[in-house]
């Protein structure tokens, strides 16, 4: 499948100012994103999600390794025709209304002026903009600027769109609009880069997932192939001994008591089969005995924890 | 060209849009009020001490400065003119005045404000710009086309202003204000792409001053240099005024053409030549901000 953006090998370092060292925000990073992906980018603060954002957009260009959209080097203009962007803290002319904005980046897009019309009046609808179309933007609530820059980022019915945490300063409602935006760009085709901190979004709409610590890539995959490489199972008992939790650890070695139950990673449901048993060897009755998948959010955390402690030792 | 179209009208309508050429309208107003008033009611008796500091000589400065002597012997010779004509004269010196401090230094400050604030190279709100496939020299072009044209629109508001005011106040409109304002647009332009250039690389504050610093330096090497010719002082210091007089804009010739335009003069030999040097500091400074643009990291 043709790629719509990759990085290869990008190696990003930012020189050492008056006060603070010099910085390696990315280091040897390589990604590639299919067209027609939702692809998900996690990281804690300061990994270099950012930073990764703005060389596939040309912000930066002082930078070792290269970087493609569609195929074309980043640096160059072209390479961002069809592409849409809305940056970490969307910020626009004040003086400009609403409609203003969204008809300046349409024919900054390529658009004549009422094919712009035609989609800024769709987008200001679509994201409850439409009785504030004529307001200027500084008159806006943050939750308002927050949905201005994604009408913004749609303008041009864009191929590629960068979304640098869409949800922040929405409310629910706004939240679940921009999820529908999501899926339905995936329908109709569209390539999704989303950065956000919201796991659960992620979880449920991105085909893709890639976790980046200290501007090194971590792991990449499916939501599916990251959640499902462990399943924790919950054991009820009736009474927890040392001599039952000892028998356990002989099959099952991170076995541990959490609140009043027994909490146990395992690699199949085969792994469970024994346990029934070990706790009628002890005197115990099962209460209930239950398998679940690794969240997405626990995956992050654990990832990114132990890479964090590999670094630190 | 499309990008630069689309950004300059968006400069522009931010300009007009933030009252900026209704103050300009409105301090060009207060000002020209102010120095027309002010000037057109000298007292004889100021005139005839100032004309007769002048001839004594007690400041040598004052024979060599040639505004100073052209100053003294306009007011040696108001000095001996009846009350009706003494009038005239000086109204027609406040004009002088109002069109070399409103228009000329005023001028000069809303270009370099301008060439200041219309710069958001530095401003977060242009990652989304630039995120479009345009090239960064469009958009630093742009930003800078729709400055000058806030420019150009105010020193037009303010030539009119001083033409209605320099009517309603001293009775001596002169239409010829329009001309010589716009013979003085080069400078103008000269200092808001300066201004523009410096806001890109540097921090707005530490722009504005520098090039109000170098805007009054370039106009204060034309007297200087002027003034060490007219005295003869030769030597290593005098040269080297002498080169950068040379090389760098030619503010103080520029301004007195204009000068010269609103008394009815034909425009001076040396004009031509400083608005060539003006053309060439403006492409400079226009391609240094599309490089500093270009290169920076946003």
């Amino acid at each position: 499948m043709p790629l719509a953006a990759e990085l290869d090998g990008v190696r990003k370092v930012f020189g050492a100012r008056a006060l603070d060292p010099e910085v390696v925000a990315i280091d040897g990073l390589s990604l590639a994103v299919a067209e027609g992906e939702t692809f998900g980018f996690l990281g804690r603060n300061g990994a270099g999600k950012t930073t990764s954002v703005k060389i596939m957009l040309g912000m930066t260009s002082h930078y070792e390794g290269s970087a493609r959209l569609f195929g074309v080097d980043a640096r160059l203009p072209r390479s961002r025709a069809g592409v849409g962007y809305l940056s970490e803290t969307p910020d626009f002319p004040s003086h400009l209304r609403a409609r203003e904005v969204l008809l300046l980046h349409g024919r900054l897009a390529g658009l004549r002026a009422a094919e712009a019309r035609r989609q800024a009046g769709e987008l200001l609808e679509r994201l409850d903009l439409a009785t504030a179309a004529d307001r200027t933007v500084r008159s806006f609530s943050k939750g308002m600027v927050q949905r201005m820059g994604i009408a913004v980022a749609l303008m041009g019915a864009p191929r590629l769109v960068f979304l640098d945490e869409p949800t922040a300063n929405l409310d629910p409602v706004g939240r679940r609009q921009v999820k529908d935006l999501l899926l339905e760009m995936r329908e109709r085709g569209a390539t999704v880069f989303l950065n956000s901190h919201i796991l659960s979004e992620i979880e449920m709409t991105c085909t893709r997932v890639a976790i980046l610590s200290q501007g090194r890539l971590l792991r990449e995959g499916t939501v599916e192939e990251l959640t499902q490489v462990s399943h924790y199972v919950h054991i009820g008992v009736t009474e927890v001994t040392d001599g039952l939790l000892a028998s356990l650890r002989e099959r099952l070695p991170d076995a541990r008591v959490v609140d009043r139950r027994i909490v146990a990673s395992v690699r199949s449901e085969a792994e469970m089969d024994p346990i029934p048993a070990i706790i009628e060897r002890h005197g115990a009755r099962l209460r209930y005995l239950a398998m679940a998948s690794e969240s997405l959010e626990s995956v992050f955390l654990r990832t990114v924890g132990a890479a964090e402690e590999a670094v630190g030792s | 060209m499309r990008t630069m179209a689309l950004i300059a009208a968006d400069t522009f309508t931010a300009c007009r849009r933030g009252a900026v050429l209704w103050v300009v309208l409105g301090l060009a107003a207060v000002g020209v009020t102010a120095v027309m008033v002010t000037v057109a009611n000298v007292p004889r008796s100021l005139m005839a001490a100032a004309a007769g500091l002048v001839e004594s000589g007690e400041i040598p400065e004052l024979s060599i400065d040639p505004d100073a002597a052209r100053r003294g012997e306009k007011a040696d010779a108001a000095v001996g003119l009846d009350d009706e004509t003494y009038a005239l004269v000086m109204q027609d010196t406040a004009r002088d005045a109002t069109f070399r401090y409103v228009i000329g230094t005023g001028g000069m400050l809303l270009a370099i404000l301008m060439g200041v604030f219309v710069n958001e190279t530095r401003s977060a709100r242009i990652q989304t710009v630039i995120a479009r496939p345009i090239r960064r020299s469009h958009v630093a072009l742009g930003q800078l086309a729709g400055g000058l044209g806030v420019v150009i629109l105010g020193l037009a508001m303010m030539s009119l202003c001083h033409y209605a005011m320099t009517a309603a106040v001293g009775r001596v409109s002169c239409p010829r204000c329009f001309l010589a304002a716009a013979a003085i647009l080069p400078n103008l332009l000269v200092a808001a792409a300066m201004a523009y250039a410096l806001a890109t690389a540097t921090h707005v504050l530490v722009a504005t001053g520098v090039a109000v610093l170098l805007s009054t330096s370039f106009t204060t090497l034309g007297s200087v240099t002027e003034y060490l010719s007219r005295a003869g002082v030769d030597g290593v210091i005098a040269r080297a005024v002498g080169a950068a007089h040379a090389v760098l804009p030619r503010f103080l010739e520029v301004r007195r053409a204009g000068e010269d335009l609103l008394f009815g003069e034909s425009l001076p030999g040396g004009y031509g030549v400083a608005i060539a040097v003006d053309v060439v500091y403006l492409v400079l400074f226009v391609a240094i901000s599309c490089r500093v643009f270009g290169r920076r990291e946003v």
